[in-house]
């Protein structure tokens, strides 16, 4: 059953990827089109998240398709946070709080981190460090390129996303992290 | 957030901050002013139509103004001299939600004998001083009509204003001049800007053209927002040209009634505050219609309209998208006892954005109808025995975002008690889960935020939390020297999310000392205090700051020239993901000459040590030069009032905050240019 999910859903995820493609590439028929940068997937609220790769505290990559294939994730919550942010730190209790209400009724969270404390590209071992520091029962990555800048004001920091997951389309995009509304969706979703 | 860094031109003083146009001042054609009312601090009514056949000064000034409580001294010793001979001065308290408290204590304890009059949501400011400048003073003569205004005070002004309030006494009640009935006002503010951020080097013009109109007992107001950008880096920065703001307002009796835009503020603003802080990029108003009675026993207000935020943000100078969201709300107020004042509270609110995409609630079989109601009551006693003022609110709301209901619960309290020599200032305030959002600002990627919390804070600090969080704070103010001497100690704590995951304490110990000498033309004032963040579970310190400020404006000798100091001295620090602390200085120091009436020229150097390998130092050139009174001094022209302000240099980003509202600011490199001009026609 689970198989039979998965697979449908990796066709539904490869058929979403098609059509966003066909969408931003249709005027590439014409020729001569700049196709120095592969076209995006959209940024906004209602569009489809491209599968992002992040890095994990052991160095490993993780992609977002990753997390799509596994079907007890239903909805995603992907936060951003940099070591300089005394905002982000403030949260992370919040959110593990959050994760231990709706992990079981099927909420993936991610922390995202772009910079170090001194305003360094993140790496494995940041998250490794931030990981352990604020016991965080979840996924923390390294988005050593900060794509997730493209999505939001770094200015800001932090970021809060929320993805459904069966479609990978994007519910929500605000910056700080507004916790009775995203507990309010997350109620209401799972 | 971002780095807690510097912010050249802020955070030195707020009155620095709070007045980013150049100042302009002038005599101008005699046209009505128009009317005004406003409650003062016994719960009266006072319009300025009161006071016709006497000269009126109308002073707009803020108890986190330094300037202004400089220049009021003069202005009430003016009033004690001259009030026999018609002179009249209404103080306008612009003081919003997070600092009116403090309001009637600072009167007290300056003694200042004429009325003060409170305009908490901003209203009469928005109608009299749209650009509003702290300290701004209007000149009315016996017949009502605007004779001259003042903008900003510096040592050496009081003798001009002396010279044209005698004037104006002197010209006695002219009873054979013919009452003029209408009037327009214009004030323009150009700025012309080339700055360089993150996203790359571009250029800015802005326009905001006010129109100021009155005929009779009729009152309209209009702006026109027009901004080009040459090289804009992305689609965030957008050309526009709208007419952003229409009001009128037509007053009759104890009635007043306004279509089209407005502020408006319910209690101390936790409900709502809809208010303008032009420096941090807040301005909003709703559009719509207010009917307001104001009876000696009973008041009532009804609102009904959208809301309407201003399209450029002027802190990212990105274009916000209109909301539209709909409010509606009233007031309800008693003074059935005596020096008592009873009011009931209401809004309803939809938003237009709901939380989630349309199609994305309907594929996850949400029935989206986000909306909020509010209910509360307040009781305020301005005056127990001469001795106490109290205010106490309290309110509950039900909200329902993406499907879910939810409450929120504010409580409030204010006591404050004026002795001959010290003030003392207690508030306790309690919000669980308070939220007053609507849709998303498209500039900040998040909820427009319609309320305005006291937070019990100063007013420069960090204040992340003011949904959820209890605290209280005292105050105490002893003075000296017959008032020339201030001290000044307070306490704070605060804790953020009681009893949740994450609780943080804040404490906050400040105070200070200020001095007024040489007759009140010169001051001096040092302060300082410490500021720590711990999170109530293990007690690990997650931010700390120890401050020190000095503000010293030394007037020289008796002539229109002063110096003036500015500096504040930071020694930060926060937790690393290590989980140490990373110690780092933040100072920024501003010395200016102040030419009185004519500009001043000044000079800002500032240090930001957090980031190890990046700039350390910054620097900043300001030239603020008074046109018309530059030229009218050196007897080269006689223009309309025209100010103009250069400033040039890098500003490094970072949060500011005034009032309690703090805005994360971009870094700043380049030029700008601000001229300000105003033309009066009447009829």
């Amino acid at each position: 059953m689970s198989m039979k999910r998965n697979g449908w859903q990796s066709l539904a995820f490869l058929a979403l990827v098609l059509l966003g493609c066909e969408g931003e590439g249709a005027q590439g028929l014409t020729g001569g089109s700049d196709r120095s940068q592969y076209p995006g997937f959209g940024k906004e609220e209602g569009a489809i998240l491209a599968p992002l790769q992040f890095e994990l505290p052991d160095g490993t990559p993780f992609s977002l398709a990753d997390m799509y294939h596994d079907p007890k994730n239903r909805i995603m919550m992907l936060s951003t946070s940099a070591g300089w942010c005394t905002a982000c730190i403030e949260e992370q209790p919040k959110l593990v709080a959050l994760h231990e209400e709706f992990a079981e009724r099927g909420l993936f969270m991610v922390i995202a981190l772009f910079e170090d404390d001194q305003f360094q590209p993140a790496n494995a071992a940041l998250a490794n460090r931030w990981k352990r520091r604020y016991a965080l029962p979840f996924a923390v990555v390294a988005d050593a390129d900060f794509q997730l800048g493209s999505y939001y004001n770094r200015e800001l920091t932090p970021m809060t996303m929320l993805v459904n997951v069966d479609t990978m389309q994007i519910l929500k995009i605000t910056t700080g992290f507004p916790e009775s509304e995203v507990r309010a969706i997350l109620n209401a979703a799972l | 957030m971002l780095r807690n860094s510097l912010i050249f031109l802020a955070l030195l003083g707020v009155a620095h901050a709070e007045t980013p146009a150049p100042a302009t001042e002038g005599q101008v054609e005699r046209t009505p002013l128009g009317d005004f009312a406003l409650t003062d601090l016994e719960g009266r009514s006072v319009k300025l139509s009161d006071y016709r056949g006497q000269v009126v000064v109308v002073n707009f000034w803020a108890t986190w103004c330094e300037p202004c409580k400089q220049e009021l001294p003069f202005l009430d010793a003016y009033y004690r001299e001259l009030a026999a001979q018609g002179l009249a001065v209404l103080a306008i308290s612009t003081d919003g939600p997070r600092t009116v408290a403090q309001v009637r204590q600072t009167v007290k304890q300056r003694g200042w004998t004429f009325p003060v009059l409170l305009d908490q949501d901003g209203a009469v400011m928005g109608d009299f001083n749209p650009r509003g400048a702290a300290p701004y003073t209007l000149f009315v003569d016996r017949l009502g009509r605007l004779a001259g205004d003042h903008d900003g005070y510096a040592p050496g002004d009081e003798l001009g204003m002396r010279a044209r309030i005698q004037a104006l006494l002197d010209e006695g009640k002219q009873p054979e001049a013919k009452e003029e009935r209408t009037s327009l006002r214009v004030t323009n503010s150009l700025t012309a800007e080339r700055r360089t951020v993150d996203a790359g080097t571009y250029g800015l013009l802005t326009d905001r053209l006010n129109l100021q109109a009155s005929a009779g007992d009729l009152t309209t107001f209009g702006r026109i927002d027009s901004m080009i950008f040459a090289d804009a880096p992305d689609g965030r920065y957008q050309d526009d040209a709208r007419l952003e703001r229409l009001r009128v307002r037509y007053r009759l009796g104890n009635w007043n009634l306004v279509a089209g835009d407005f502020f408006e503020q319910l209690g101390r603003g936790i409900m709502l505050s809809i208010r303008k802080v032009d420096e941090l990029g807040v301005d909003l108003e709703i559009r719509g219609g207010r009917l307001e009675y104001d009876g000696p026993a009973v008041g009532a207000t009804v609102f009904a309209g959208r809301m309407n935020p201003a399209n450029l943000d002027i802190v990212s100078e990105q274009f916000v998208e209109d909301t539209d969201d709909v409010l509606a709300g009233g007031r309800l107020v008693l003074r059935a006892l005596p020096g008592m004042e009873v009011g009931a509270l209401g809004l309803h609110m939809r938003p237009v954005t709901q939380s989630l995409p349309p199609d994305q609630a309907e594929a996850l079989g949400i029935r989206q109808d986000d909306q909020s109601s509010a209910g509360g009551l307040y009781v305020e006693v301005p005056d127990i025995a001469g001795l106490f003022s109290l205010y106490a609110e309290g309110d509950f709301q039900r909200r329902i975002v993406a499907a879910d209901d939810s409450d929120g619960k504010a409580l409030y309290g204010t006591l404050a008690l004026h002795l001959e020599h010290v003030n003392v200032l207690v508030e306790a305030i309690h919000l669980d889960e308070y939220i007053v959002t609507g849709s998303p600002n498209t500039a900040l990627q998040q909820a427009f935020s319609y309320n305005q919390v006291p937070t019990i804070e100063r007013l420069d600090q960090i204040v992340d939390n003011v949904t959820d969080f209890s605290g209280g704070r005292l105050y105490v103010e002893p003075t000296l020297l017959g008032g020339d001497l201030v001290l000044h100690a307070n306490g704070m704590i605060r804790i953020n999310d009681p009893g949740e995951d994450g609780s943080i304490r804040q404490i906050h110990g400040y105070g200070g000392i200020k001095y007024l000498y040489e007759a009140g033309r010169s001051r001096v004032e040092l302060s300082g205090g410490h500021r720590s963040e711990r999170h109530v579970d293990g007690g690990e310190t997650f931010r700390r700051v120890s401050h020190a400020e000095l503000d010293w404006l030394q007037a020289l000798g008796s002539s229109s020239w002063a110096l003036h100091v500015q500096s504040r001295n930071d020694l930060r620090a926060q937790i690393t993901p290590s989980g140490t602390l990373d110690e780092f200085v933040w100072s920024s120091t501003l010395l200016s000459v102040d030419w009185a009436s004519r500009g001043s020229l000044a000079f800002e150097f500032g240090v930001d040590t957090q980031q190890a390998d990046e700039q350390n130092y910054f620097f900043a050139g300001i030239l603020d030069l008074h046109l018309d009174g530059a030229l009218r001094a050196l007897d080269w022209a006689d223009l309309e009032p025209m100010a103009m302000r250069i400033t040039a240099g890098s500003q490094r980003g970072g949060i500011k905050c005034i009032a309690g509202i703090c805005r994360d600011f971009p870094e700043f490199s380049g030029v700008r240019l601000s001229l300000v001009s105003r033309h009066t026609l009447g009829g």
